[in-house]
């Protein structure tokens, strides 16, 4: 047989729960080594015996020592992670995968463009503005969601409207009378935001065709293709491009992306089944 | 067709194959080389000469392989099998890691297993493959032995010229064979590495006196003549570059997506990553298995595919193996083995559809 040598698979605690909604939860976990992560990265979680799969960061990148991550159930791994609590352990392997361009982003305007679950990878570029917010000009952000019940971070949200420094918009696809906002797919919130598009970067994430609508918005707005950026989605097994599963076109989505310029991605969008 | 100075030549009678196992295994490796197995002469562990196809060819055409006798009895006389060196350079199940749900989990890491390996009888096809796979896979090039052997007599299912592969071999391996029968059957046999020549010294034979190497090279560049058709690499990376829904109608009606093409290819590198779990939930297993773009469940996201169609698996496979492969690994991933066209249970042909791809689309070589 073959030699094998042994090595340890690094399992982390799981220190923090908060239900977000009816199937969304936060979990964070502690990153004692303090390796940090950028803004739109990922991590690979196993859920013991289960599987594994791979979960965008949520949380703060200022923040050290823990690791947030907002996890909606749809399958068998993410419910298992969902079921998971504080002095629980799980398989925790990263950060991998391209983030968010916060340097290009820096010194000029700033759009994030969220639908559902989508926010949670934008959710740490809106902290790490909050952060070093002097180092941005004008930011929006424009977030939708099926329903209010499904508005993550609703809390923080709130916060967020409260500040004079940030343009908050918030919508729903639908909601009964007790809904004060807009009733609206979210690239509508496109024309309420004051920014300067030749000075713009947009950060996009959600379901891919609201993805390419809002693209396609941000473009008629002014805001040039390449300072456009989305965050893709899909099957990924291995984190670093050897698997197979996640290619899109010439791209591995979990090493040269998730976030990718929207100009280099949009032709592979735009065609069925790719 | 430019083979460089080799570090020596030797002429060796064919029996001496069996000292060059030998030698092999007393260097402890394990020696892979086309043998029997299943009605087809495939690559898998061997003992000794005896287990050689000695006499043994495969005729090979679109859905279609046949063994038949060779009456030149050549050791070498059929090209590649099913079976590639991706078996042991990328095997099909390899244990990540296992462990208990209270004790942690541990990593099994395969000490590079293929390096107390030799191969015999790896073709130009077949060397281009692993290097070609090593670089998907960022793995730097294992130790293992190679005795290679030039083609003369190609399948009808073989492209290798078209891309650049063969059927000469003049890099990839340290020993290269090119087996003849006239003037007599023999094998010219050279090295490429110092350890190549160091075996070889080990074997005996004496030096070519001229015409057997004269023979070796002439029917080599024989079978590159005989070679023709295959599949144009610029043209079909240009049609393939930009992913059209139309157009694989045609081929989706035929491929049944079993996955066959991707199993056998050569540089195919696709895995999937599964748990075993004990009915109790507290042992568990993950193992890495090959996978294929053509599976259903490959691109499984939210419980739903996003390749669903068969149209557009093919369309993924083919423009991923002979387009997107050069904007992520700067080669093709197709080598011309024509595996993927034998072992097809429709014989689709790889070349005919690339061919198709570029009449679609306009595409035509300069």
């Amino acid at each position: 047989m073959v030699p094998v040598a042994e090595v340890a698979v690094a399992t982390r605690e799981v220190i923090g729960f908060h239900r977000e909604t009816e199937d969304t939860v936060t979990l964070t976990i502690e990153d004692r080594e303090a390796r940090g992560f950028l803004p739109g990265q990922f991590f690979m979680l196993s859920p013991f015996g289960i599987g594994e799969s791979a979960i965008s960061i949520s949380g703060d990148p200022g923040r050290p020592g823990a690791i947030e991550h907002t996890i909606r159930s749809v399958g068998m791994v993410t419910a298992a992670l969902s079921s998971l609590r504080p002095g629980d352990r799980v398989g925790a392997r990263g950060p991998y995968g391209v983030g968010w361009p916060m340097e290009a982003a820096t010194g000029g305007d700033l759009v994030v463009v969220a639908g559902g679950i989508g926010l949670a990878p934008l959710r740490s570029v809106v902290r790490q503005v909050i952060g070093a917010r002097h180092r941005f000009r004008r930011v929006a952000v424009l977030i939708g969601a099926r329903a209010p019940s499904e508005l993550l971070f609703q809390q923080e949200i709130h916060e967020w409207r409260g500040r004079f420094d940030l343009d908050v918009h918030v919508t729903v696809d639908s909601a009964d009378a007790s809904w004060m906002g807009p009733i609206d797919v979210v690239t509508r919130l496109i024309p309420r935001m004051d920014v300067d598009p030749a000075k713009s970067v947009a950060m996009v994430c959600g379901p891919e065709v609201m993805m390419r609508f809002a693209a396609a918005d941000l473009e008629r707005l002014g805001i040039s293709s390449d300072r456009i950026y989305v965050s893709m989605e899909r099957n990924m097994q291995c984190a670093v491009g050897v698997c197979g599963h996640c290619q899109m076109g010439p791209f591995f989505i979990c090493k040269d992306g998730p976030v990718l310029p929207y100009s280099r991605i949009a032709p592979y969008m735009g065609v069925r089944e790719t | 067709m430019v083979i460089p100075r080799s570090l020596s030549t030797r002429v060796l009678e064919v029996e001496a194959i069996g000292r060059l196992i030998a030698a092999l295994q007393e260097d402890g490796r394990t020696v892979i080389a086309p043998t029997l197995r299943d009605g087809a002469i495939t690559l898998d562990v061997i003992d000794s000469f005896a287990d050689l196809p000695v006499g043994l060819t495969a005729e090979m055409a679109p859905g279609r392989y046949q063994l038949v006798p060779d009456p030149e009895g050549r050791l070498f006389g059929a090209t590649v099998g099913p079976a590639s060196a991706k078996r042991w350079q990328r095997p099909p199940e390899v244990v990540v890691w296992s462990g208990r749900k209270d004790g942690g989990m541990v990593a099994r890491v395969p000490d590079r297993s293929e390096s107390q390996l030799a191969y015999v009888g790896l073709r130009g096809c077949d060397l281009a493959a692993r290097r070609v796979l090593d670089r998907a896979v960022g793995a730097r090039p294992s130790d293992a032995f190679i005795v290679a052997v030039e083609c003369t007599r190609p399948g009808s299912t073989c492209f290798c010229v078209s891309m650049g592969t063969g059927p000469g071999v003049s890099e990839g391996a340290d020993v290269v064979i090119t087996e003849i029968v006239e003037p007599a059957h023999v094998l010219v046999t050279r090295a490429l590495t110092p350890r190549g020549a160091t075996l070889l010294a080990r074997l005996g034979g004496a030096p070519p006196k001229g015409a057997e190497e004269d023979a070796a090279w002439a029917q080599v560049a024989a079978a590159a003549r005989a070679m023709s058709g295959g599949i144009d690499p610029d043209a079909a990376a240009a049609a393939l570059r930009m992913p059209s829904a139309d157009g694989w109608d045609d081929v989706a009606a035929r491929c049944l997506a079993c996955g066959n093409c991707t199993m056998v290819c050569p540089t195919c590198f696709c895995t999937t990553t599964v748990d075993h779990t004990t009915p109790d939930g507290l042992e568990a297993t993950r193992v890495r298995l090959w996978d294929s773009c053509f599976s259903l469940g490959f691109t499984e996201l939210h419980g739903k595919p996003v390749r669903a169609s068969i149209g557009s698996r093919y369309r993924q496979w083919m423009s991923h193996k002979l387009s997107w492969w050069w904007d992520q690994f700067g080669s093709s991933g197709c080598v011309g083995c024509g595996r993927c066209i034998v072992w097809c249970p429709v014989g689709i042909d790889i070349r005919q559809e690339a061919a198709a791809a570029v009449e679609r689309v306009g595409v035509h070589a300069k």
